[in-house]
């Protein structure tokens, strides 16, 4: 069956759009709910998704054409299948001014001339999708050559689709494009909440300068508040089973090893080495471990094990003078705390006003696996622990 | 005396002189074309025209020699060759009739062809011998000339030789030299080929490397890195003292000739100052000295020194003089070796295709099971070089006997930049040596 493909209203005051872009071409199989071509109207650019699975048998409104909302641009059908004869030619509204490419102002003629383009080009401006008719030749009597279509395309890249001035294109790093893929399909696929408690983490400190010396004299590396936190992590989450667990399969699977990643920023993104098993390590064991894998971290050099397995994560912005944030979450994790500055503040102690060292906790959780009680009482298992010196201390034995 | 006027005045008839006048004759300017010597330059007179021509003739020996010598049903008695007379004959039947029809095309459309010696003296006039010519627009293309080592024979001098040396050192492992080099060891002197780089510069290395077998097998010995110090004389014999990365070496023979090392003729510019770069004659890329009414083309700019891109810009340096707007651009110069085997490499080596970044795919064929090869008694490879991405041709490249039949093939699909694809699509015509490319193609279609 032929299904038609019509210019739709995508607003009220919606009357015409102009067809920006076809995204298949005539023949190309499309799925139904795949991007099919893009719009324009006076406020907005637009994709149109196929409204049927088939092939795109026939463009009728071609690229650059402006055309009444409701009307026809395109059939889907089987390949083969007969168009019903067109009664009443499509309304086009000749484009007054061509989608032309910046500081490339091509003239377009009134009726479509043949273009001349030699067969590199033309390949090449088929597999990226680049309409020659807009592209001005170099070649002898104006034949486009693949540099003309080339050097197009960097004129195309010198904007953003929207025609904002672009002024430099990164592209994604394979690092950078995993992070964006992890983190839209985070966003994309769990219902993440945060919560945020600000707090006391005097106890926190005092045990650090006691500490210190003694990591710093067992094993020369300066003692962070990131082993501190990782033990007391992991120590709280074994009472907190679920914040430590997975969504697999419509089941939460409790996850029978604790193994807390640390994000650590690097050169254009963030890698998150994990400590495996941390509740069952030593402080001093953690320090070691953390030390080491930053060091992998910032040469570039961490295992593929060294990355994986992790099954909660803290990341840490206090040292760049954030409190609260959402952070989120690595999946196929459930849960992620970020901790913000410590900050002195005035607090109300004992019914008196002190002056305090507080520091923000965040934490996102999925809430398709927990609820927000379940983790409110995780992070306020996590508070507590920091601020009880005598179990604090006890956690993070030195050895 | 008065002056002659012209539109044009083109200084040097070679390939650049000859078409530049031409087209300036065609477009309609009052065109004058001054050359010293017979038209045609160093290709026609004495280099790469009778070079092929002698090398033709002994294919076609060597193929009747085939078919007599594998039963084919051919008899054959003492077959010899008169090499001395041979050359002889090629240059009063072959070069000299077609040096005489150059003048006789150019003098038809009109053009004043006058015999001497050329030399600027200001941006709108010259003196040929006692004669002023005052030019409007000028198109200079004297060539270069042999700048060779001392005790050395220049190449253009090969059909002028008395005896066939029985030793011969050939320095310059460039298309000149190579041929020169096959030519000699095909009339059996012991060739001694010596190059200060590598053989071909710029051709793909697998056609290099095939065409260094083909030589090596034939007997040649090709020293590569290996700088020639001097050449003393010791009576007949000429010895060569050239050191290499190994060490020195002294080596003797009949006859040494240097084709590695020429000079542009710039003394041409005599009281016109333009500017030059790298020695050689600066144009941009419409052809135009440093002085905007005076183009140059052929071997004085500096570009690779082959006929074919001296004859293009011949053109072009002509249209642009005649109110032509035309860019040259040397992206598909397709470089050629005429010898015995010839080869050439026509766009990016599969090398230079991977610097630039490209995808690569590549497609070899041998001539081995062409029909037509068989019958013209052509082999050899071809190596076309695709992008793999979107299926363009980058380059094409061959080697072996006759494989330069398919050089034009190669320079108009890389200069109207088609693809695997359209050239499947194409009716290239069997049986004939050309479909090697469809063969070859075929391997690594898009579609």
């Amino acid at each position: 069956m032929v299904t038609e493909v019509r210019m739709p209203k995508l607003g009220l005051t919606m009357t015409k759009g102009t067809i920006k872009k076809w995204l298949k071409s005539e023949g190309d199989a499309v799925r139904k709910g795949e991007p099919l071509l893009i719009i324009e109207t006076e406020k907005i650019t637009s994709t149109i998704e196929a409204p049927a699975s088939g092939y795109l048998i026939k463009i009728v409104a071609q690229a650059g054409s402006t055309v009444p909302v409701g009307n026809l641009i395109a059939y889907i059908g089987e390949m083969g299948e007969q168009i019903p004869s067109i009664t009443a030619a499509p309304e086009v509204v000749p484009t007054q001014v061509a989608p032309a490419p910046p500081e490339r102002v091509v003239a377009r003629p009134a009726a479509p001339a043949r273009v001349r383009a030699t067969p590199r080009a033309r390949a090449l401006a088929e597999k990226e999708g680049i309409d020659l008719s807009q592209v001005a030749g170099s070649g002898p009597g104006g034949l486009i050559t693949e540099d003309d279509v080339l050097k197009y395309i960097e004129g195309i890249k010198a904007r953003t689709k929207l025609g904002l001035r672009v002024k430099k294109s990164i592209p994604l790093t394979p690092l950078r494009a995993t992070i964006a893929e992890r983190m839209s399909e985070s966003l994309r696929t769990m219902a993440q909440v945060t919560i945020m408690r600000e707090e006391d983490v005097s106890k926190l400190i005092k045990l650090r300068e006691e500490l210190q010396p003694v990591i710093e004299k067992e094993v020369g590396i300066r003692l962070t508040y990131t082993p501190m936190l990782i033990k007391a992590v992991a120590e709280v989450l074994k009472e907190h089973p679920l914040i430590n667990s997975t969504l697999e399969d419509n089941e939460i699977k409790v996850i029978d090893e604790i193994n807390v990643g640390f994000a650590v920023a690097v050169d254009h993104g963030l890698v998150v080495p994990v400590i495996k098993n941390a509740d069952k390590k030593s402080l001093k064991d953690i320090v070691i471990e953390c030390n080491e894998l930053a060091r992998k971290a910032r040469e570039g050099t961490l295992s593929l094990d060294d990355v994986s397995g992790g099954t909660f994560t803290i990341t840490n912005l206090g040292m760049y003078g954030v409190d609260g944030f959402t952070p989120i979450i690595n999946p196929p994790q459930v849960a992620i705390l970020g901790v913000g500055r410590i900050i002195s503040k005035p607090a109300v102690v004992d019914g008196r006003v002190d002056v305090r060292p507080l520091c923000t906790f965040s934490l996102t959780f999925d809430h398709r696996v927990i609820d927000g009680h379940t983790a409110a009482q995780f992070l306020d298992g996590l508070i507590k622990l920091l601020g009880n010196e005598t179990a604090l201390r006890e956690v993070l034995r030195v050895s | 005396m008065s002056a002659k006027e012209c539109d044009l005045l083109v200084i040097g008839g070679g390939p650049a002189g000859f078409w530049a006048g031409l087209v300036g004759a065609i477009k309609g300017l009052k065109t004058i074309l001054a050359e010293e010597g017979p038209l045609g330059g160093t290709c026609l007179n004495r280099g790469c025209v009778p070079l092929a021509v002698f090398l033709n003739y002994i294919s076609a020996l060597r193929l009747v020699k085939k078919l007599a010598d594998e039963g084919y049903g051919v008899s054959l008695k003492d077959l010899t060759i008169d090499a001395v007379n041979m050359f002889k004959s090629i240059k009063s039947k072959v070069v000299d009739p077609l040096s005489g029809s150059m003048r006789d095309v150019l003098e038809n459309l009109g053009v004043e062809v006058i015999n001497g010696r050329a030399l600027l003296e200001s941006g709108n006039s010259a003196r040929v011998g006692s004669e002023v010519i005052k030019f409007k627009r000028a198109v200079v293309a004297t060539g270069l000339r042999w700048g060779g080592i001392n005790g050395a024979m220049p190449p253009t001098e090969f059909t002028d030789i008395d005896e066939v040396p029985s030793t011969v050192v050939v320095i310059g492992g460039n298309a000149f030299g190579l041929g020169i080099a096959s030519a000699f060891s095909l009339l059996g002197s012991e060739v001694i080929l010596v190059e200060d780089g590598e053989l071909l510069s710029g051709f793909d290395k697998e056609i290099v490397d095939y065409v260094t077998l083909a030589l090596l097998e034939r007997g040649v010995r090709i020293f590569t890195n290996a700088k020639v110090v001097n050449i003393i004389n010791k009576g007949d014999i000429k010895e060569t003292h050239l050191i290499n990365p190994e060490g020195e070496l002294r080596i003797s023979s009949d006859e040494v000739i240097d084709a590695s090392t020429y000079v542009p003729r710039n003394e041409v510019f005599g009281g016109v100052s333009v500017r030059l770069k790298g020695g050689y004659v600066a144009v941009d890329e419409y052809l135009r000295t440093s002085t905007p009414n005076i183009y140059a083309a052929g071997d004085i700019t500096g570009n690779l020194p082959y006929a074919h891109v001296a004859i293009v810009q011949g053109i072009i340096a002509g249209l642009n003089a005649s109110g032509g707007n035309l860019r040259i651009n040397y992206k598909a110069v397709p470089k050629y070796l005429y010898a015995y085997p010839d080869a050439f490499s026509a766009g990016l080596t599969e090398a230079e295709a991977k610097e630039l970044g490209y995808e690569v795919a590549v497609a070899r064929q041998s001539l081995t099971s062409n029909a037509l090869a068989k019958a013209s008694g052509s082999e050899g490879i071809i190596k076309i070089v695709v992008d793999a991405k979107y299926g363009g041709i980058l380059g094409i490249h061959g080697a072996g006997v006759g494989i330069s039949e398919l050089i034009n093939e190669a320079a108009i699909l890389l200069g109207l930049e088609s693809t695997s694809d359209a050239v499947l699509a194409t009716f290239l015509a069997h049986p004939t040596v050309g479909e090697v490319l469809r063969e070859a193609l075929i391997q690594v279609t898009k579609s």
